[in-house]
């Protein structure tokens, strides 16, 4: 492709769906553009991903932690509470960077959903877990994020920040009226929820997160990832 | 022109202070099968990899490799991948994709072939390799043989001229190994395609192949046509390869010195037909071998019994134990025989407390282990599995040893670690990572964790798989020196070989339940299959021989 | 599974859902939603016997009569008072606003329910292919990992138990530690043999090119044919949807319904589209009935 039909191609796209959503909102659509626009949140990740030359290596590290995330409920069956995909997501967003934490989160909501039903809730999932990733690994070289109290504030306030933001996908479209009685309400029916995740979030990191960072920094060298843009 | 003109080659990782290989050279002609034989830790897979660029490691390499008279960097990329093919140790490990289907056209793929050569190249394959019935199937839907034949299919799609393979059938139980040697010395014959593999179970493999290659530390040591190699070994009395050789080659040169000019025996036909000829030069009549077990008669004192268990994994799915009985004495070395899926390793859960059987019920020592403390059962019975990677959570094997002893607690002791460490002589790796070190070595960790709390029972899970002759020798000596102790051995295993020469008793389960249990020497002699080569070969002539040293006794001298 | 609607061109398959999920999300008007829900179970009686449906129904039921409760409760507008509780007045409109959100959620989610059993992982990847190829192949490839790393948790779970660190009866606070211990041996085993299959992937180069795909669906003559239908169906949706034709008006005065000529051709568009597969499935069964019966 040109590079001009290639602007135009683009350029005629990113206009169409701005009509779209200036269509969807005017007319009260609230959910079709909610979809829409999660789509579109996460879309960069996906087209930088698309793009980037790649290792095998590499795609195979976000694979296996994909995978690891979406199974790693299966030893805590008899704690159906108990939530570790959260943690594991941050851990390898800690040590390998914003943009692999942001795929294996999203990978492993979309994969995990292959096995149990896909529903409208994968978008949404998709984006939170993979916003656990893109954040702790935006924040990965900070003092905060070093020190073991920031990890852990950071693990509680995703707990409830995960819950919040899936409540979200059928209450923008269900109820006719937002208000805060509505969210409020819903965030205290979902607060047992959030909490037991939010806790065992805290509870891993503050107990685990320095042996998993030791395991992922020596498959870091191993891979011969040290130097490279991941790092 | 050769396919491979290796020159020179050494090579050094960078992590380690010693080269890995050491001045290799060596030529493989077109059509060749040549076999890479060498304890682990030999350089075996370093040099198979240094023959494929893509997959060759990173480290110092000196000189040259020539592939069909040009050196291996410059033949062209496209061509090296289809050329080349490589097949590596572990079925599971390699597939990337996730249907039969996709991980066959994987590599077409890659090389962007179009969609109806894609698809004609699967239906050839698909015929020649027999798997129309699991073509869309999901991998791990696959057993470990046949996922095994779909790496090598996925390979063979690319049409190559050389097949490189790394002891592709250490993982896999016997018959489909002898499956997939069947099928690489027809890709071999037909397809006159090169052949390099490295093995440790060479019986079958010797008959095939062309040219052997021993290493050792990262050198050659013997090269040349088998017959040559095994003659050189021999006469050498180089202990450290003797163990390769197939048994009846062993038998045939312990008593064959003359200088009769013809070629050892490497199969059960040719070795019928050489003893048959030698007859009479055996002591038929006073079979000395069959000394009886040495408290046979007397009660035996019985440490576990289990009485008509019954178990499913799953209410609709068929029975996997059915009324199953079966005795295990104090002291005993007890080998478990049975085919893929019979439930030996079920058996083995079952025993240990991983899983509880639906019916019936299993007694230690006179009392019910089903209504015992699961911490006490946990002491007195050690279960050592298949794969000892299972075991590691730590950095090093000392944290991960010192973890274990802190868990024991008041169950075991320092000084038994120590005592441990030092008989099994493992303390120069104590500071390695466990993931770092041979697959012996780990074996021999995954066994002194178990070993720490002084099981009185010791339950092993086929603790042969993927073992050289040489590691399996030490594994048998550390074996012996666990049950001089007064520790009782039950182990479920493949290996005849292995078990004819250290198992006390052996019992076979089939269909569910026990359908032979007898002493060791008994139960191969009346076998017919589940048998040792060298029975199969001398079997009419001397009944009672399961073993080389069993036949070497009645040879007239 | 029967061979009717699955076995059409995968592009048509999820175009038919995407339209369908947006119908759903986007048509409020009761007429609509009711057909809408009665073609979705029927397409599900269709596609597998109602298995999967009786499955997640339940809980599915439990939301949508949540939301159909707590709108009234929330909401005040509306003109029509039905009488109060807690000194809030309860309003006809937002009582039958929650009616006829917690039907077009109930719709959404049971819609999902046939798309898991047409849109499978394989025909997904394949739609996906062409869009992002890397994407869809890194998909393939955990896929791949999944049971695999439940095969291996699964042993690594039964050599702690024989060790003696995992008992049913253990505390939470032990059960969660050994959970992670086991999670510890999973992530360094794993990791550590995926080196094996990154060399087997390059070595049967991977990355050498642009990949191809061995997989190809032709469009046959009835993927054709239902491709215009839907077309044609489609485009009446869209046009009506955009002249607000379905436009059901809720507040501040529930609407009665009006029955017009453009609501009456819109409806029926809508109606051949949503029953297009039922159709198809339907005739398959027809034809196995009568090629039993003559046998």
């Amino acid at each position: 492709m040109g590079k001009m039909k290639r602007m135009l191609y683009f350029g005629s796209l990113a206009a169409a769906i701005v009509v779209l959503a200036v269509v969807l909102w005017m007319d009260k659509y609230y959910m079709p553009l909610s979809f829409l626009m999660i789509g579109l949140a996460m879309l960069p990740f996906y087209i930088r991903f698309e793009r980037k030359t790649m290792k095998a290596e590499e795609i195979l590290l976000i694979a296996m932690l994909g995978a690891i995330a979406a199974v790693s409920r299966v030893p805590f069956a008899p704690l159906p509470s108990v939530q570790p995909t959260s943690f594991v997501i941050m851990m390898s967003a800690l040590v390998f960077g914003p943009e692999v934490g942001f795929l294996v989160g999203s990978i492993a909501a979309v994969v995990s959903n292959i096995f149990l039903g896909q529903g409208p809730w994968t978008p949404w999932q998709m984006f939170c877990w993979g916003m656990i990733g893109f954040t702790a690994g935006l924040l990965r070289n900070t003092r905060f994020m070093k020190s073991l109290w920031g990890k852990n504030i950071f693990g509680f306030s995703w707990g409830f920040l995960f819950g919040w933001i899936m409540n979200l996908w059928f209450l923008i479209g269900m109820y006719d009226h937002l208000s805060w009685k509505v969210f409020a309400s819903a965030y205290v029916a979902s607060f047992y929820f959030d909490l037991a995740h939010a806790l065992s979030n805290v509870f891993f990191i503050s107990i685990f997160s320095a042996i998993w960072l030791k395991i992922l920094l020596r498959v870091k060298s191993k891979y011969g990832l040290l130097d490279s843009e991941l790092a | 022109m050769a396919h491979y003109q290796i020159e020179n080659v050494s090579f050094q990782y960078p992590s380690c202070s010693d080269k890995t290989l050491q001045h290799i050279s060596a030529t493989i002609e077109e059509g060749e099968f040549v076999l890479l034989c060498g304890s682990s830790g030999s350089g075996k897979t370093t040099l198979l990899r240094q023959l494929k660029r893509e997959i060759r490691p990173e480290g110092i390499r000196n000189g040259e490799i020539y592939y069909r008279g040009l050196p291996l960097d410059q033949v062209d990329e496209r061509s090296s991948i289809e050329e080349i093919g490589m097949v590596f140790q572990d079925p599971d490990n390699q597939i990337v994709m996730n249907t039969v289907w996709q991980e066959l056209t994987f590599a077409m793929e890659n090389l962007g072939y179009s969609t109806s050569h894609m698809q004609r190249r699967v239906g050839e394959l698909v015929q020649f390799f027999g798997m129309e019935d699991w073509l869309y199937l999901p991998i791990h839907e696959l057993s470990g043989g046949q996922k095994q034949l779909v790496n090598l299919a996925s390979v063979m799609a690319l049409r190559p001229k050389v097949l490189l393979l790394d002891e592709p059938t250490a993982q896999l139980d016997p018959i489909a190994a002898k499956e997939f040697i069947q099928l690489l010395s027809r890709i071999n014959e037909e397809f006159s395609i090169t052949i390099v593999i490295s093995e440790h179970r060479i019986e079958e493999i010797v008959p095939l192949s062309s040219k052997l290659v021993m290493l050792r530390h990262g050198q050659v040591v013997y090269c040349g046509s088998p017959n040559s190699v095994m003659k050189q070994i021999w006469s050498a009395r180089d202990s450290s390869f003797i163990p390769y050789l197939p048994s009846i080659s062993q038998l045939y040169l312990e008593v064959d010195h003359s200088e009769e000019n013809r070629d050892i025996p490497v199969s059960v036909k040719e070795g019928r037909k050489w003893i048959q000829a030698h007859r009479d030069r055996l002591n038929t009549h006073e079979e000395a071998v069959s000394a009886p077990p040495a408290n046979e008669g007397q009660q035996l004192e019985s440490l576990l019994t289990c009485k008509e268990l019954y178990f499913t994994y799953d209410k609709k799915a068929p029975l996997v134990l059915k009324r199953l009985s079966l005795s295990i004495h104090k002291g005993e070395f007890f080998a478990l025989f049975g085919g893929n899926g019979s439930g030996k390793s079920t058996l083995l859960q079952q025993i240990a407390g991983a899983l509880t059987p639906q019916r019936g019920d299993i007694l230690y020592a006179g009392k019910s282990l089903l209504r015992g403390s699961a911490l006490d059962r946990s002491l007195k019975i050690g279960y050592v599995a298949q794969n000892p990677m299972l075991y590691f959570t730590r950095d090093t094997v000392r944290e991960q040893l010192t973890d274990r002893l802190k868990r024991l607690g008041e169950h075991s002791s320092r000084a038994r670690l120590n005592e441990l460490v030092e008989r099994f002589e493992i303390e120069d790796i104590m500071d390695k990572h466990p993931f770092d070190i041979s697959g012996g070595q780990q074996q021999k960790v995954a066994l002194i964790l178990v070993l720490l709390a002084a099981p009185e029972l010791l339950l092993l899970d086929e603790p042969t798989k993927g073992l050289d002759p040489i590691s399996k020798h030490t594994l048998a000596e550390l074996l012996e020196m666990i049950r001089a102790a007064g520790t009782t051995i039950l182990m479920v295993s493949h290996d005849i070989e292995f078990a004819a020469s250290y198992a006390t008793r052996c019992g076979l389960l089939f269909d569910g339940a026990m359908v032979a249990v007898e002493d060791t020497r008994s139960f191969l002699r009346n076998n017919y299959f589940y048998t040792t080569t060298i029975h199969r070969t001398v079997g009419d002539i001397l009944p009672a021989a399961i073993t080389v040293k069993d036949v070497w006794k009645q040879w007239g001298k | 599974m029967i061979h009717g609607f699955s076995t059409l061109h995968p592009r048509l398959c999820f175009a038919y859902f995407a339209v369908l999920l947006l119908a759903c999300m986007m048509y409020t008007h009761p007429v609509y939603s009711v057909l809408t829900l009665i073609g979705i179970v029927v397409l599900n009686l269709s596609l597998d016997g109602g298995r999967a449906l009786k499955k997640g129904i339940k809980g599915y039921l439990i939301i949508a009569i949540i939301i159909f409760v707590s709108n009234p409760l929330f909401s005040s507008r509306g003109a029509t008072i039905l009488g109060y509780v807690f000194d809030r007045p309860i309003t006809l409109e937002s009582i039958a606003y929650g009616a006829l959100f917690a039907l077009s959620l109930l719709n959404i989610l049971l819609a999902f329910v046939a798309y898991n059993l047409v849109i499978t992982p394989e025909k997904l990847l394949y739609l996906l292919t062409p869009i992002a190829p890397r994407t869809a192949f890194i998909i393939t490839v955990t896929l791949r990992f999944v049971p695999l790393l439940t095969r291996r948790l699964k042993q690594i779970m039964t050599v702690q138990r024989v060790l003696g660190y995992l008992h049913p009866r253990a505390n939470k606070r032990h059960l969660m530690r050994e959970g992670m211990e086991t999670l510890h041996t999973l992530i360094s085993w794993s990791l550590e043999e995926a080196l094996q299959t990154a060399s087997s992937m390059r070595a049967r180069g991977y990355g050498i090119g642009k990949r191809t795909s061995s997989v190809s669906y032709p469009m046959d003559r009835r993927d054709i044919l239902v491709f215009w239908i839907m077309v044609v169906t489609g485009a009446n949706i869209v046009i009506g949807g955009l002249f607000g034709v379905n436009r059901f008006q809720v507040y501040p005065r529930l609407q009665s319904l009006e029955w017009s000529p453009q609501l009456w051709l819109h409806l029926i568009c809508y109606l051949i589209f949503v029953f297009i597969p039922i159709v198809m499935n339907g005739k398959e069964e027809l034809l196995w009935r009568t090629i039993k019966s003559k046998m």
